[in-house]
């Protein structure tokens, strides 16, 4: 968490956060949010929700984006090591794992839809 | 230059121990919460009041308790016990599946919904569309996957 918080903070320094930002824009709007949320749904999606949380701190979202970014990433997150773990229960992990990714945009795009901004 | 960057260390170590002190007062009480209901063995106290819903999603009795362990505590502590369940045979493979697909969607739903509620997320908006999605997901895979049970 302190490492990413750190190397986010060094990063918005650069122009390449803002680069990043524009790149994600047209995908993000879909979910009602701004690009550089992107980074910290990616985060949470390969490490955990910790290290999304200190991406998520300085991006001066409002609680309805955060809410959307929380609703995405409370159903699709720390993939890496969780799939290892449905793989250990022996319950299908490929199914599972898209089963989550799929819902958690399909969630996302819908909360966005629902909830008046 | 010199200036920017002692403001820029300033800022960043002020904003990260804030977001640490946040952190902190919010999730390591629900952690000690969590670790002392474990002790409690809650669950098991827990396991009949939810069985009376759940058998109409598919579940049958034997796969509560891990859910259950998985729901509150989380996916690694949850999967454990379905790991150990399933080696003594109590779960079956379609059951397995079903308390896999609940628990990717919703797991650890009170740590998981406190690390966003510190950011300023409406913890309730999370918590019931997690639960309600997987447990209409879950539905409609029991419906799909009960006529090869019965066989």
């Amino acid at each position: 968490m302190i490492p990413v918080y750190i190397f986010v903070a060094v990063l918005k320094q650069t122009p390449v956060f803002d680069h990043l930002g524009r790149f994600f824009e047209p995908y993000m709007e879909y979910f009602g949010l701004p690009g550089e949320a992107a980074l910290a749904i990616v985060t949470g999606t390969v490490v955990n929700l910790y290290a999304a949380a200190a991406v998520l701190a300085d991006l001066h979202l409002d609680t309805r984006q955060i809410t959307i970014v929380a609703l995405i990433l409370g159903i699709s997150h720390s993939q890496i090591m969780e799939t290892a773990i449905v793989s250990k229960m022996r319950a299908k992990p490929l199914y599972v794992t898209s089963a989550r990714v799929i819902f958690s945009l399909l969630a996302g795009f819908v909360l966005n839809l629902v909830w008046p901004s | 230059m010199a200036e920017l960057n002692i403001q820029f260390i300033g800022d960043t170590s002020a904003g990260l121990f804030f977001l640490l002190l946040k952190m902190f007062l919010i999730v390591v009480p629900l952690m000690i919460l969590l670790e002392v209901s474990r002790e409690f063995k809650v669950i098991d106290m827990l396991t009949d009041l939810v069985y009376r819903p759940l058998r109409y999603f598919g579940f049958k009795r034997d796969s509560i308790y891990p859910l259950l362990a998985g729901i509150l505590f989380g996916i690694s502590y949850g999967g454990g016990v379905l790991i150990g369940e399933s080696s003594a045979g109590r779960i079956k493979g379609n059951q397995r599946f079903l308390v896999a697909v609940y628990l990717g969607l919703c797991h650890a739903v009170f740590e998981d919904t406190m690390i966003f509620v510190s950011l300023g997320a409406r913890g309730i908006i999370v918590l019931l569309s997690r639960m309600f999605l997987a447990t209409t997901v879950v539905v409609i895979i029991s419906f799909f996957t009960k006529e090869r049970n019965h066989k």
